[in-house]
């Protein structure tokens, strides 16, 4: 909210058909992967899009990265709408948003060059020169730490956090406007954590660049993050400025995560939430709120049967929750 | 030669120690096989073989070899019509490699291609080249040799094709498999993200990354066609009279078992000794590059 | 602070120490690669009471999990080999056990809880047939009568909800915190003194990993069975345990009581470590960032194992590797290798 949005994503949605055959009944049952969610990340900002395995974080990642499409719902970066552009306006799209995923190991071709990794956004663009390109891979791979010789190498010669480095100076290259964090730090090793999580903020500000961080750690998140989006079952239940959110969250299944994550310190003593059960199958989501069934905080029959409105609850902090009714219009106003 | 004190730049023994240890590794015996048995053979043949392949001397014929009394001239000792074994033994490993070599190229690129569009583009592609793979995998391909040898003749060229017609299967079954493991990796998504074009993936991501496979699953299927290629020749539906087929020489020998046991012991012999050492190197090769290619 | 270092030593007599159970002295772990000899385990000593948890805490290739591996005599075979030590358990040492009398300890009087359920299951056999074997190869006692009862109480003690119904379910059909919690009803199945935890809970979600957390408490409490907890996270040990081994390169580098160790944490790798982990509670405005990488293994290793990436070390601390000295917190139990460690005023502080 601070700065104009780079990307802007709304009532995104991405059902996928689950189709069982019994004998000779076909059933078609839908998988709500991600069901309308509405986001905005600021230019130069991180936001952490946080949630269990299963949320939907990650279908929402592949939407924007436009490795899948959506069953309905627009995704802008700038002006342009994603799934509406060809050619040109294609291949620059290609080019400002780019990505960082979880697996160091399997991100990074082994039969490829790191000079060709690095410059492969570059190359497929077809917009520089060799000489351009060249000077541009000895400038990323030297922004993230990594020596102008080591382009020569195969990636099998580097240590988990180096090829994340490479992987973030491929993400660098084509200057995008975006990049997607997809668990950048959880498979690397603990002492590697933090020279990495440096690495992501200081070249943030170098090259003015958004991330959509997806993360499971909430300490990752608070980090990393300007802005935090919580989400379970394919919707956002939460979202805030990260110092909001971690200050006073509101809602019911952000609060017991915060109790769920680990102490930094055995003296914290934290309130013991702790939910019962599993996250239910989002094949047959539960009526009314998705987190009904597992809620601690659950008000009465209102939450089985209606959907709560993801509306602001104070300045800035969203909430999805009947524990936050709306005082102008009537409850259980349940939208469409 | 044995000087591995210098060119030491980055610190690793190179030189010939490093040199003479990888040559160790190797699986010598085979590679030994093949290169006396199928390789000098085919490359010096005219020098090599003592006597015309193809035009004996009838009153020569059914000699046994030197070393058990026969005539000195011929080593191997004759066939029924009085010709060479050993010069036909040597022009014979030219066929096989011939036949080996067109049938493996045709059938693996034929295959490769297919597989890495099914495994890739997955949908309709992938659904009709895994239901064509499961029928001419079911076909029995010597029935299908018998018909066609019926219908064009034996020639060399009918053999190549019907060997590449049963091998386009097996490629195209395992590059299927391994480029659609490929396909969902996370640096093909990453390629994706960048703007490379479904070309670009395949040709720069996918392909080198099934590289290993390719190579230890075509040394592996040279002992299957060169067993094939003898079966069909065995059977006249092969390659013809009077080359010197491997397979169509032990056919030859098959009347004078008996009498004159050497005209089918030996090409059979190089037949056994070459497949065998295919598949030996191909393990090795199997265990070194491609460990997870455990069936074939 | 230092006020909490003279408390320590009182809370701990006020509790008389409970008997030790298991005593672990310079155990050595190598592992014969083709490549290069790899000294996993490289003369660790550390030891467990009754109704204790233990963390060992250390990243991949600290050798941590060889480390407890090794206690059961499981190392990695054919390249890993137990090349000295002793491990000391009610009296006898495991290392001179022959095969089949390890047997019987394995999973009777010390079990283990591995980190990927997919695998600790056999995905054939339903739930019911694995736990009734884990009983029946204990030889506990139970009447053949009474085991499905048995099995469906120790389920129903690892909070699986309706176990009757669950015991003739097939692996495949539960989640993944579900298949953990069989994992470890078949664990404490036979009342063991010892549970060996090796990343129980890094494969689960947040939510379900505090539910198995608190569910190994309750085990613990009711049964006064010692953990041993192998984790890379100083979360679980700050959570869970109530002594911590902090490994490095084969080595136990810091070891203490877990408030010791949190406040006073004297080895220059675990202060780096607890200051390179990002806070929950509070706004961390930058992390401390641990130079450089472990060590590969295999690597030659002379002098302190942590020295290239020390910001304290010196010529003595590359060559030589420093004997055990006191920990900060004063605490008798609380030892770090680490030259510094020889001056008494001593204190590492980062940046």
């Amino acid at each position: 909210m601070a700065t104009k949005p780079s990307l802007s994503v709304e009532r995104l949605s991405r059902h996928f058909p689950v189709t069982t055959r019994r004998w000779f009944k076909t059933t078609t049952a839908v998988v709500k992967a991600v069901d309308g969610i509405s986001f905005t990340v600021g230019e130069g900002e991180t936001l952490a899009l946080v949630g269990e395995s299963g949320c939907g974080k990650t279908t929402t990642a592949r939407l924007i990265l436009a490795l899948d499409r959506p069953t309905s719902g627009v995704i802008m970066l700038g002006d342009t709408n994603v799934h509406d552009v060809t050619g040109d306006d294609y291949r620059r799209y290609r080019e400002q948003v780019q990505a960082v995923f979880q697996d160091p190991w399997s991100s990074l071709n082994p039969r490829m060059r790191v000079r060709e990794i690095v410059s492969e956004p570059l190359v497929v663009n077809r917009k520089r020169s060799r000489r351009e390109i060249g000077e541009r891979v000895a400038e990323v791979l030297a922004a993230v730490g990594l020596n102008p010789s080591h382009a020569d190498r195969f990636p099998h010669e580097f240590s988990g956090g180096q090829r994340q480095r490479i992987a973030l100076a491929s993400a660098l290259s084509s200057d995008p406007k975006l990049i997607i964090l997809d668990e950048p730090v959880s498979s690397l090793d603990v002492s590697i954590r933090a020279q990495t999580m440096n690495l992501f903020r200081d070249l943030q500000q170098q090259f003015n660049v958004s991330y959509l961080l997806i993360v499971h750690d909430l300490a990752v998140a608070r980090y990393m993050s300007d802005e935090v989006a919580v989400m379970y079952l394919g919707k956002i239940v939460e979202q805030a400025r990260t110092e909001a959110l971690f200050h006073d969250p509101l809602h019911p299944y952000t609060k017991a995560l915060f109790a769920a994550a680990l102490p930094g310190h055995p003296d914290v003593q934290r309130e013991e939430i702790i939910l019962e059960g599993e996250v239910p199958s989002p094949i047959d989501p539960p009526a009314g709120c998705p987190f009904h069934p597992r809620c601690p905080l659950k008000i009465g029959e209102i939450c089985e049967t209606v959907v709560p409105q993801f509306r602001p609850e104070r300045e800035g902090h969203w909430v999805a929750c009947h524990l936050y009714p709306e005082e102008t219009s009537a409850p259980g106003a349940a939208e469409a | 030669m044995p000087d591995a004190s210098v060119s030491a730049v980055d610190g690793a023994p190179t030189g010939a120690a490093a040199w003479w240890r990888r040559v160790r590794e190797l699986p010598l015996l085979p590679i030994a096989i093949i290169l006396v048995v199928l390789v000098i053979p085919a490359i010096f043949a005219e020098s090599l073989a003592p006597h015309n392949p193809y035009s004996g001397n009838l009153r020569a014929r059914l000699q046994p070899p030197a070393f058990l009394g026969g005539p000195s001239e011929f080593w191997l000792g004759t066939d029924h019509q009085g010709r060479d074994m050993l010069s036909r033994i040597i022009f014979g490993s030219r066929i096989a490699i011939a036949v080996a070599g067109a049938g493996i190229l045709i059938g693996g690129f034929i295959g490769t291609a297919l597989g890495l569009m099914a495994g890739y583009f997955r949908g309709v592609t992938e659904t009709v080249v895994t239901r064509l793979v499961d029928v001419t995998l079911s076909i029995p391909a010597i029935l299908v040799a018998l018909v066609v040898a019926a219908a064009i003749g034996a020639r060399f060229s009918a053999v190549v094709a019907i060997v590449a017609l049963v091998l386009w299967a097996v490629y195209a079954r395992q590059v299927r498999a391994e480029s659609l493991k490929w396909a969902q990796s996370d640096f093909v998504a990453r390629a994706r993200v960048a703007g490379a074009s479904h070309f670009r993936i395949i040709v720069r991501h996918i392909l080198p990354n099934i590289a290993n496979t390719l190579i230890v699953l075509s040394t592996l299927q040279v002992g299957f066609v060169i067993v094939f290629e003898g079966s069909l020749s065995f059977l006249g539906v092969g390659i013809p009279r009077p080359n010197p087929a491997w397979g169509l020489m032990v056919a030859d020998g098959r009347i004078h078992v008996v009498s004159a046991w050497w005209i089918a012991f030996f090409p059979g012999l190089a037949i056994m000794l070459t497949v065998l050492s295919f598949n030996m190197l191909g393990d090795w090769l199997r265990d070194r590059l491609d460990p997870k290619l455990t069936q074939v | 602070m230092p006020t909490t270092a003279a408390v320590q030593p009182h809370s701990r007599d006020r509790d008389p120490p409970a008997e030790v159970i298991l005593d672990v002295k310079d155990l050595r772990t190598y592992l014969f690669t083709k490549r290069a000899l790899v000294k996993a385990v490289d003369g660790v000593s550390f030891y467990l009471r009754r109704g204790e948890t233990l963390g060992i805490v250390g990243e991949s290739g600290s050798g941590k999990s060889i480390t407890a591996l090794s206690l059961l005599r499981m190392e990695p075979k054919p390249a890993g080999r137990i090349v000295a030590g002793e491990v000391w358990f009610q009296g006898e040492d495991l290392l001179r056990k022959s095969p089949a009398e390890m047997r019987r300890i394995r999973g009777r009087r010390i079990s283990m809880i591995l980190q990927d359920p997919q695998t600790s299951l056999n995905p054939v056999f339903t739930i019911g047939n694995q736990l009734t074997e884990a009983f029946t190869t204990a030889r506990q006692g139970i009447s053949r009568a009474r085991l499905p009862q048995v099995v469906v109480e120790v389920l129903r003690k690892v909070n699986i909800a309706d176990p009757e119904r669950r015991v003739s379910t097939y692996p495949h059909q539960l989640s993944g915190g579900m298949k953990q919690r069989v994992v470890g009803a078949i664990a404490i199945s036979c009342s063991p003194d010892i549970v060996i935890a090796d990343e129980p809970t890094t494969s689960l979600d947040l939510t379900i990993q505090a539910q198995y957390l608190r569910l190994i408490r309750q085990l613990q409490e009711t049964s006064g069975v010692g953990i041993i907890f192998i984790t890379h996270d100083f979360g679980i040990v700050a959570k869970m345990c109530d002594r911590v081994a902090v490994m490095y390169a084969g080595k136990i580098v810091e070891h203490g009581p877990v408030r010791a160790i949190f406040n006073h944490p004297s080895h220059p790798y675990t202060q780096a470590l607890i200051h390179s982990v990002p806070k929950l509670e509070e706004r961390t405005e930058r992390l401390y960032s641990i130079p450089g990488q472990p060590p590969a293994p295999g690597e030659a290793l002379v002098g302190c194992r942590f020295a290239k990436r020390c910001e304290f070390a010196d010529d003595r601390c590359r060559q030589e590797y420093p004997p055990v000295f006191a920990g900060r917190s004063g605490h008798q139990e609380h030892t770090a290798d680490c030259w510094r460690l020889e001056d008494p005023t001593w204190r590492p502080s980062l940046r």
